[in-house]
């Protein structure tokens, strides 16, 4: 399960170092999150370093509103196809699970080209692919766009619900709510965007920023990096992550990206409307856009009474803080898409414990 | 928003099943407390009674098929009470149009996997619903069998200072099934571990390793079987990653998408209590018996005041302390 065993007793040894320094760090991403509190990340940590979560779960920052479009769509009669995160996420009008247990078409596919292929393997149904997510689904999702068009598949559309991550990275360290003293910036996303996405932020924001792995030794390393910058009072990019994440990133996925979409201002969880930070289909191929094919808006949608999920998505107040967490809202009865998602921040904290695991080994 | 209806998270044997068993089902049926054990035994007998329905997609996986797995689903059942298989009811529920030839597979594998396990073949009813009344084919086997040890394996016969053990690695049956669905598109050379685990029961109540509980690891796999465990005994369960044996195939596979493999179900894997400081002995008496990965993965830990989520924790492989999870639904691969 975890790569490069052995090597954690100097890693940990060499955090205890920097024992003195007292620092927020924000893992944008929810892998990042989820593999924190898997490995127990926290508890081997110096007593001053906090680790928060960030706005990097898709499923968590898409905009309740579009989620009951998605189920207006499926009780419609069009087969509703997304991931499988999606399902659970619960809206004004229930979540996509129910709206299947009641009778409509809504199927869970793991590519968006799956979706795709039940379009054209169906003829006789309309599919419309629900697509969120960030940079690193947003290329599949163009080139599913492209097959589409070219093939002119026309029962097919989507309706999306895409955002970037540095904008939402800037305005959390503008607004300087959440304290946040370094990111751990996601390693997936910069496998499409690159690290020089983040430069400007740091160097602006004076935000050390790290690039890293997904494996406890990953993630540790990069702890440690951003430590070690905090205490020189450095600001840069780096990339812990270096096997597989380049600084200019990958210009072909990125050019992919934006053959089919322009950039808008999205809303998102928690942050509200952020400026340039969501991609929508450009207009010369608004037939394949259900919210154009269907005739149909995202409503804005309040969130749920109570749930806290905004203000964790902006590292404002870890799970815990929430007056829902454990009691009313769990992952199998959730109020807010933090515990509903596998990246989620409260979920994460709900099974593995976040830093409340009462164990002394 | 209403739970007005059942959705397959309610039946995927995780919190959610555990859920509408105490608290829908067995209210409803019964005046008296039910014990969600595999088995029951009847009053005033030394016999075990258990049920089950089978249900797979597909019909036909790698290391096996729905025929087998209804023979071996049932006398698992009964060796994990601590029971021999000794009888069984065999029922099925066919859709209109299945192919002779499909039923004709199935039914040789039942014949060969009952006189595998050397189970009397009973009873049992044919019953066919019209096309869509049932997804092709569901099969409901009874079984019952006699105690051979002593005393029922329950949980709550488990103290704290007991050892876990597992009998083999976990995950590969719910692996191998769905890459068999060809959903994920990756093709990988799992095979489902489904197998009676009757002669592994045997053979530990045989050595006298102070056996107390028996669990298969089916649906919510070895974390769900922990938790139970734990909430049923009142202890803590304290289990050590790197014991916990797991195929590296299925490790590759779990992070590609995902998933947990304590979460996976298995269907020829079972974890075993026994007395304390016995693991060792107990998995020497697995690996003499066949079962060559087996492993003690944990011990038995005071539970007072312990809230039920916190109930089983898991030291991880680099050394800290976290929750096991409890499995709550339909798997769903994760998207970034």
């Amino acid at each position: 399960m975890v790569r490069g065993d052995g090597l954690y007793s100097g890693l940990i040894g060499d955090l205890k170092r920097y024992s003195y320094i007292k620092a927020t760090i924000m893992e944008v991403c929810g892998t990042h999150t989820m593999a924190i509190s898997r490995y127990g990340i926290r508890s081997l940590l110096p007593e001053g370093v906090r680790l928060i979560s960030g706005p990097g779960c898709p499923v968590c920052v898409t905009e309740p509103g579009a989620i009951s479009t998605a189920i207006q769509l499926a009780e419609s009669g069009v087969t509703l196809v997304t991931f499988g995160d999606m399902m659970r996420v619960p809206s004004a009008r229930g979540s996509l699970y129910q709206a299947r247990a009641k009778g409509a078409d809504v199927r869970i596919a793991y590519s968006p080209l799956d979706a795709l292929n039940i379009a054209v393997n169906n003829k006789d149904i309309s599919v419309c692919f629900f697509a969120v997510g960030f940079e690193t689904t947003i290329p599949g999702i163009s080139f599913t766009l492209k097959r589409a068009i070219e093939e002119g598949i026309d029962n097919f559309s989507m309706l999306t619900s895409l955002r970037t991550i540095p904008p939402a990275m800037e305005v959390i360290v503008k607004t300087g709510e959440a304290g946040v003293d370094g990111f751990i910036a996601p390693g997936h996303v910069s496998t499409i965007i690159g690290s020089e996405a983040y430069r400007d932020i740091a160097e602006k924001y004076g935000v050390p920023t790290v690039v890293s792995g997904f494996s406890a030794g990953d993630i540790l390393t990069t702890v440690s990096m951003i430590l070690d910058m905090i205490e020189s009072n450095e600001s840069e990019v780096r990339i812990q992550y270096e096997h597989v994440v380049k600084p200019e990133g990958n210009i072909k996925a990125m050019k992919m990206m934006y053959e089919y979409f322009n950039i808008y201002d999205i809303g998102w969880r928690g942050l509200g409307i952020i400026e340039k930070s969501g991609l929508k289909i450009k207009e010369e191929y608004s037939a394949i856009d259900a919210l154009c094919r269907y005739d149909i808006e995202i409503e804005e949608e309040d969130e749920p009474e109570g749930c806290l999920c905004g203000d964790v998505l902006a590292g404002r107040a870890i799970p815990p803080d929430c007056s829902l967490f454990g009691g009313l809202c769990t992952p199998s009865k959730p109020v807010g898409p933090c515990m509903v998602s596998s990246e989620g921040s409260c979920a994460a904290y709900y099974k593995y414990g976040g830093d409340r695991v009462r164990y002394t080994i | 928003m209403d739970d007005d209806v059942i959705t397959i998270a309610d039946g995927s044997g995780g919190i959610k099943t555990f859920d509408l068993l105490k608290n829908v089902i067995l209210p409803s049926v019964l005046s008296s407390d039910g014990s969600m054990e595999d088995g029951a035994l009847l009053d005033g007998t030394d016999l075990v009674f258990t049920t089950d329905s089978f249900t797979v997609n597909p019909l036909f996986f790698p290391g096996g098929d729905i025929g087998k797995l209804s023979v071996y689903g049932t006398v698992n059942d009964l060796a994990v009470m601590g029971a021999s298989p000794n009888f069984l009811s065999l029922s099925f529920i066919i859709e209109e149009g299945l192919p002779r030839r499909i039923l004709d597979s199935i039914l040789g594998s039942i014949g060969r996997a009952v006189e595998e396990v050397g189970i009397k073949l009973v009873c049992g009813d044919t019953k066919v619903m019209p096309r869509g009344g049932v997804d092709r084919i569901v099969i409901n086997t009874s079984g019952v069998g006699r105690l051979i040890s002593g005393k029922p394996l329950v949980a709550r016969r488990a103290k704290v200072g007991y050892d876990i053990v597992v009998s083999g690695d976990v995950g590969r049956h719910e692996m191998a099934v769905l890459l068999s669905r060809g959903e994920f598109g990756i093709e990988a050379d799992i095979e489902s571990d489904l197998a009676p685990i009757y002669n592994g029961v045997k053979a530990l109540i045989e050595a006298n390793v102070g056996l107390v509980f028996a669990r298969d690891l089916t649906r919510g796999g070895l974390a769900m079987a922990l938790y139970e465990l734990a909430l049923a005994s009142n202890t803590r369960v304290v289990v050590d990653e790197e014991c916990i044996p797991v195929n590296r195939g299925v490790v590759g596979l779990c992070e590609v998408l995902g998933f947990e493999p304590v979460f996976l179900a298995c269907e020829g894997t079972f974890i075993a209590v026994v007395g304390e400081g016995r693991g060792k002995e107990a998995v020497e008496v697995l690996k003499q018996a066949g079962y060559e990965n087996a492993s003690r993965i944990g011990v038995l830990e005071g539970g007072e005041r312990l809230g039920d989520v916190e109930r089983v924790i898991m030291i991880t492989r680099v050394g800290s302390p976290r929750l096991m999870p409890l499995p709550t639904g339909e798997l769903t691969p994760r998207i970034c």
